[in-house]
């Protein structure tokens, strides 16, 4: 079954970041105030989507407006690879 | 002097002035030692005054600002314990320094006593972030600054300590795997920031952006360094998003700004800095680890109006030990600076000689910054501090004819990570309680942004098939996500020297393979 970047992104956080943490992941979890992403975590988040999706994430992206939540990093992953096949 | 002092100063003379600013509210010096009044005056009633400690388990929030003022103008200890500590070290930490009460968030009064009453948390709680509902504000022993301020008197009262009582406890990583709570006295903190301004020349028109939480002493200090100058410091939402900070530093048009080599790598690598014109700013402070001259050229060449400063200390040393500005003539690997005026720097051989300039040797500190000690008491048995007061630094370097300090290395096992101090055996502990491991080394290695990057060799025992995912999700439960391994390699056995000792040279080369693939 092909996974979708929601999928992926959920399990990628929760299984790298926030692991049997008590705080509920969801597509809409406020992933900063949460404390799910300290600043380290973001750098390492970026860097997993660069090679996942094979695209660079441009500075002014790196924001509370598209990695707040799993929900915004998914229209933005989906939004940079139209055009392929992702997942 | 003492540190409320420095902000009934300020109250008296700049009172209508910002002292503190957070993103949706600030605070004046004026309401700023009204409220700490009111604060002090409530600790004392509850009978917390001299020689009793209450610990600050919290973000950076105004209320903990207050808070932290109020504790110092009660003439009590002010004990700061990371947030983001998990709860076995925050209990140990509250076992040991025994506070009276302590001030926390709501959400971390919440996450620290949902699991059971957590052994060292004390009956009384100061909250320090606006209460959702009244349902903490209720609660037995439970103390809201709305509340406080309501009741309290404004009046200050006078203090019977003197300088060198203890000011501020900041909970460290320890060599022993055990947290180390390093008490820092009055005379320690101030000294150190009026030290450091001999070279620096901050007055009330500066400004700074703080990014680094309050429990650590770079925050701490920046609070304590602009309330001795009447300066204003602006709180940073975080430093997740770089080009958020890079916006904040615009906003707020502060004149400096003071971070770990990580957060300036990141600015660099993530966001515009270099195409930012930031017209206010007038230096950027890097502290808390080394910072690679190709980086430092970087960042001159992003911001050429702006001083680029370097501080090299360790939170033993109240912090700053060494002070030096980026310049064509300091531009050399390991280059510290002159020592800060008052402090006394020796290096010592292996055998406690010291060692003539341009000698390599292990840097020793004296002055009237070092620590009065740790919590635990035990800084001479273990070697920090010798017979003759002198603070052992547990780094290698050598000075130079001018008496310039030049750092080379380590001699403990102390690894820097996104500027947070880091030692081995607080993660190998961890670890090893993991079932089906047998034992595990934990190292640094060289890593572009974080400066080391903590990775482990794991031995498991027979039959035991955890997966690097089982052991990084197992540290996650006890460790913050920059203490937690970011590589990890399973080994049979750990190789040993001809004398018995790990080899820690053959377990790098593990991690240096990977580089190369």
């Amino acid at each position: 079954m092909t996974m979708g970047p929601e999928f992926e992104l959920i399990d990628y956080i929760r299984s790298q970041f926030a692991p049997d943490t008590g705080v509920e992941l969801s597509a809409t979890t406020d992933l900063v105030g949460n404390g799910i992403l300290d600043s380290t975590a973001m750098m390492q988040l970026v860097l997993w989507i660069e090679e996942t999706y094979q695209f660079p994430v441009e500075l002014e992206d790196i924001s509370p407006e598209t990695f707040g939540t799993v929900q915004r990093l998914t229209e933005y992953v989906q939004r940079r690879t139209a055009g392929r096949r992702v997942g | 002097m003492l540190l409320p002092d420095l902000l009934i100063k300020n109250a008296k003379q700049l009172p209508d002035k910002a002292a503190v600013v957070f993103k949706d509210e600030k605070i004046s010096f004026r309401d700023l030692d009204k409220k700490s009044a009111q604060v002090a005056a409530r600790l004392n009633r509850l009978e917390i005054g001299p020689g009793c400690r209450v610990a600050i388990i919290s973000e950076s929030t105004l209320d903990s600002v207050i808070y932290f003022w109020g504790i110092l103008k009660a003439g009590a200890e002010s004990v700061d314990i990371p947030a983001t500590a998990g709860r076995e070290m925050i209990s140990t930490a509250l076992q040991e320094c025994k506070p009276f009460a302590v001030v926390v968030s709501n959400q971390q009064f919440i996450n620290l006593t949902s699991q059971g009453s957590l052994a060292g948390f004390p009956d009384l709680v100061f909250i320090s972030d606006k209460p959702a509902s009244d349902a903490n504000t209720t609660s037995l022993g439970t103390h809201t600054l709305a509340d406080i301020c309501k009741t309290e008197s404004i009046e200050n009262k006078p203090l019977d300590i003197d300088e060198n009582a203890v000011a501020v406890i900041i909970y460290t990583s320890g060599s022993t795997g055990q947290p180390k709570g390093v008490m820092l006295s009055h005379k320690n903190l101030i000294s150190n920031v009026v030290a450091a301004n001999e070279y620096m020349n901050l007055t009330s028109s500066d400004s700074i952006l703080v990014s680094v939480p309050l429990y650590f002493i770079h925050g701490r200090m920046q609070l304590i360094t602009h309330m001795n100058i009447g300066g204003t410091v602006y709180f940073s939402n975080g430093f997740q998003f770089p080009s958020e900070v890079l916006k904040e530093l615009a906003q707020y048009k502060v004149s400096g700004f003071s971070g770990v080599p990580y957060f300036f790598t990141t600015l660099l690598r993530r966001s515009k800095l270099s195409s930012t014109y930031l017209p206010d700013l007038k230096y950027l402070l890097v502290t808390g680890g080394a910072f690679s001259l190709k980086e430092q050229a970087e960042l001159v060449a992003a911001q050429p109006n702006a001083k680029l400063y370097m501080a090299y200390g360790q939170t033993e040393a109240s912090p700053r030990i060494t002070f030096s500005e980026h310049s064509s003539d300091t531009n050399k690997d390991g280059f510290c600076g002159k020592p800060l005026p008052g402090v006394r720097i020796e290096i010592l051989d292996k055998n406690g000689t010291q060692v003539p300039s341009g000698q390599k040797g292990e840097i020793v500190v004296t002055g009237p910054n070092v620590m009065r000690g740790y919590v635990s008491g035990d800084e001479v048995s273990d070697g920090i501090i010798d017979s003759k007061g002198r603070l052992h630094t547990g780094d290698l370097g050598f000075v130079d004819a001018q008496g310039q300090l030049y750092l080379v290395g380590r001699l403990s096992q102390m690894i820097k990570s996104a500027g947070e101090r880091i030692f081995p055996k607080e993660i190998e502990r961890v670890i090893n309680d993991i079932q089906g491991v047998a034992e595990s080394v934990v190292m640094g290695i060289a890593h572009e942004m974080l400066g080391e990057e903590i990775v482990a060799c794991i031995v498991q025992e027979p039959g035991a098939k955890q997966s690097e995912l089982d052991i990084r999700a197992s540290c996650l439960k006890h460790l913050s996500f920059v203490r937690t391994p970011h590589k990890i390699k399973f080994i049979d056995t750990l190789p040993r020297t001809t004398t018995g000792k790990i080899d820690h040279q053959a377990l790098r080369r593990l991690f240096d393979a990977d580089c190369e693939k």
